[in-house]
């Protein structure tokens, strides 16, 4: 179990870390998610035990770190960079880590030689590092940490530098991989993608803090805050009127007085200081009026955005305020009648169990 | 680089000019050196006409006993400046590319100073200096004499390596759990290996090659091979030179091939 205590740390006036709090559970997936100079790289590299905290402890099972050095930490971490050492080959390079800590050399033979066939690496033994694929890179480095059989594996934007298709692979080999090791695994990434499909919890980092941390479905469907909510994804925001407690939920008067129903349980505050919120893809366009268990508003098709798979319709409301739904692509485009064109007035649904109330 | 042998169709470089100016370039740097070495085998005593195919010269330098002297001076000299300013130029390359402290940006400035000032200059300060604290003139002080500027090219050419190494090596080393000291003897030091044997060959070869500094420097029976092909030379220049030269020749050619083989390997 790792341990974060009012963590922070100065970089001069700036705090790139302040006063951070969180827990980590033995062998977890966890992520921490943030934009470019949340904070998130400072605080892996204080759990690594390459910054010091200005302020605040860590403790791993119980005992401080602060007086151990990062070369006798039980942590070791995947970089972002690689870093692997060029003028060593493949098994050397996942051998150093041994070697410093004097094992057999019989030994340290067999746990390569496992580790190389567990990152899918045998025959790539002599290679030297210069000469492997970014991927292949990737899980040297992978296998050059694993192999110590650290308490905690960090990983530091590991696949930021792999193209698409590799990446999506990665994702699923690294899941299964933490699985199989049972390993906490510390995961630092901006890629929203890359968090929710891997991690057990995460945590969403904003200026040097934590500000909502959890599963991975509750931090898509519950934001606490706008940051989060379009931080991971899109969201739509409306604005309330008045917000009334019924049986099932709340009721909620939109600003021109267009009513919705919202079935969940919500804490009641003061409907000025709340927005609506709703995903793209919890709304769908259709010819005919709502469903009984759905919520329905006017509007017109202002214009599509094509991505594909899918397209993003950006829909004026008769309030004049726009909201984006996703629309899978089901048909061919084209001339089909029953595509929906730029201009056509349709109604927008959306299932009254959908989105979400947050604070303005 | 994947790009950068390629070849296009713009003809640059291909032209009858440029041809002829790299031909007049090349012909200007190893014409003299080839009129050298078939000059060494001439049979006659004179540099000046061609009287027949003879190994002679080589006979007569193989049993100079003088000539052999310098040699061995030379390379004393060479070998004793090279280990003594490659360790420490390292150590300062070292220092100055890794730590920011007061001075260090004088401190690299002054590494400059040996490779700017004419070597007049410091040849007259390092026997002045000499002189002045009584030191005997001889192989030691050549050798000091030299280390003062070989230390500057050792430096320089480390430092140029240690740019192009990337530190978090150094952290990725210390997370598998490498002390200061394992960092640099297993990932910085084989890192910037090819610097320090770049520096030290560098040092080598201008420890060889030095003449003014050494003439300035150096006592009684320190006489090293350039000075001693100059006193040769006051007597009348005999082919016994060319023979000597074109050793030398056959030296460096066969150095810097075994460098290349190294490198390959590397």
């Amino acid at each position: 179990m790792l341990e974060l205590r009012g963590l922070t740390k100065l970089y001069g006036d700036f705090s790139a870390v302040k006063d951070l709090n969180l827990t980590i559970q033995e062998n977890e997936f966890f992520c921490l998610l943030g934009p470019s100079g949340c904070g998130k790289t400072t605080t892996l590299r204080m759990i690594a035990g390459f910054e010091k905290p200005d302020e605040g402890n860590i403790f791993l099972n119980g005992s401080d770190l602060k007086d151990v050095p990062a070369h006798k930490r039980n942590i070791n971490t995947v970089f972002q960079s690689y870093a692997l050492f060029p003028h060593l080959n493949v098994f050397e390079n996942i051998a150093f880590g041994l070697r410093m800590s004097h094992v057999p050399e019989k030994e340290i033979q067999d746990r390569v030689e496992n580790m190389l066939k567990t990152v899918a690496l045998d025959g790539f033994a002599q290679r030297l590092p210069g000469k492997l694929s970014g991927g292949q890179q990737q899980r040297v480095t992978l296998a050059r940490a694993l192999v110590n059989e650290p308490k905690i594996l960090l990983l530091d934007e590991p696949l930021a530098a792999l193209d698409e298709k590799l990446r999506l692979q990665m994702q699923v080999e690294l899941a299964n991989l933490q699985r199989k090791v049972g390993i906490t695994f510390i995961f630092i990434t901006h890629n929203q993608e890359e968090a929710l499909t891997m991690a057990d919890r995460i945590a969403v980092m904003e200026n040097g803090n934590i500000i909502q941390i959890g599963l991975p479905d509750d931090i898509y469907l519950k934001p606490k805050s706008r940051f989060v909510a379009s931080f991971i994804g899109q969201m739509n925001f409306m604005k309330l009127d008045t917000l009334e407690t019924s049986d099932e939920g709340v009721q909620i008067t939109l600003p021109d007085g267009h009513v919705i129903r919202l079935d969940q349980s919500v804490p009641l505050a003061n409907p000025d200081e709340l927005r609506f919120g709703i995903r793209p893809e919890q709304l769908r366009m259709s010819r005919t009026a709502p469903l009984p268990s759905e919520n329905g508003l006017k509007g017109h098709i202002l214009n599509e955005v094509y991505y594909g798979d899918s397209s993003i319709f950006v829909v004026q409301l008769e309030n004049e305020s726009t909201v984006s739904v996703m629309h899978q692509n089901y048909l061919p485009s084209g001339n089909n009648p029953e595509s929906f064109i730029e201009g056509e007035d349709i109604f927008v649904c959306w299932s009254t169990r959908a989105g979400c109330l947050l604070p303005e | 680089m994947a790009g950068t042998d390629h070849q296009n169709d713009l003809a640059f470089g291909r032209g009858s000019w440029v041809r002829g100016i790299t031909w007049t370039g090349l012909i200007f740097l190893y014409f003299p050196i080839i009129v050298l070495i078939i000059y060494s085998f001439n049979d006659s005593r004179f540099t000046s006409h061609w009287g027949g195919f003879s190994l002679r010269w080589y006979e007569i330098m193989w049993k100079d006993t003088a000539l052999w002297s310098a040699i061995r001076n030379t390379l004393i000299i060479a070998v004793a400046n090279t280990v003594l300013s490659t360790f420490l130029g390292t150590l300062a390359a070292l220092a100055l590319s890794r730590y920011r402290y007061r001075f260090s940006g004088l401190y690299h400035k002054t590494l400059h100073m040996p490779i700017i000032i004419p070597d007049i200059v410091q040849a007259v300060s390092l026997l002045m200096l000499f002189v002045f604290f009584n030191f005997t003139l001889g192989l030691f002080s050549i050798i000091l004499a030299h280390a003062s500027f070989s230390i500057s090219f050792v430096a320089l050419v480390v430092m140029a390596r240690l740019a192009g190494f990337d530190h978090r090596l150094e952290e990725a080393a210390m997370d598998l759990g490498a002390n200061r000291w394992q960092v640099f003897l297993k990932v910085i030091l084989p890192n910037i290996f090819p610097g320090i044997l770049a520096g030290a060959l560098l040092a080598f070869t201008l420890s060889i090659d030095d003449f003014v500094i050494t003439f300035f420097t150096s006592g009684v029976g320190s006489t090293t091979l350039p000075l001693k092909i100059y006193s040769m030379i006051k007597f009348g220049i005999t082919p016994e030179i060319n023979a000597i030269s074109t050793m030398l020749v056959l030296f460096s050619i066969i150095a810097v091939s075994g460098i290349h083989l190294f490198e390959r390997k590397t």
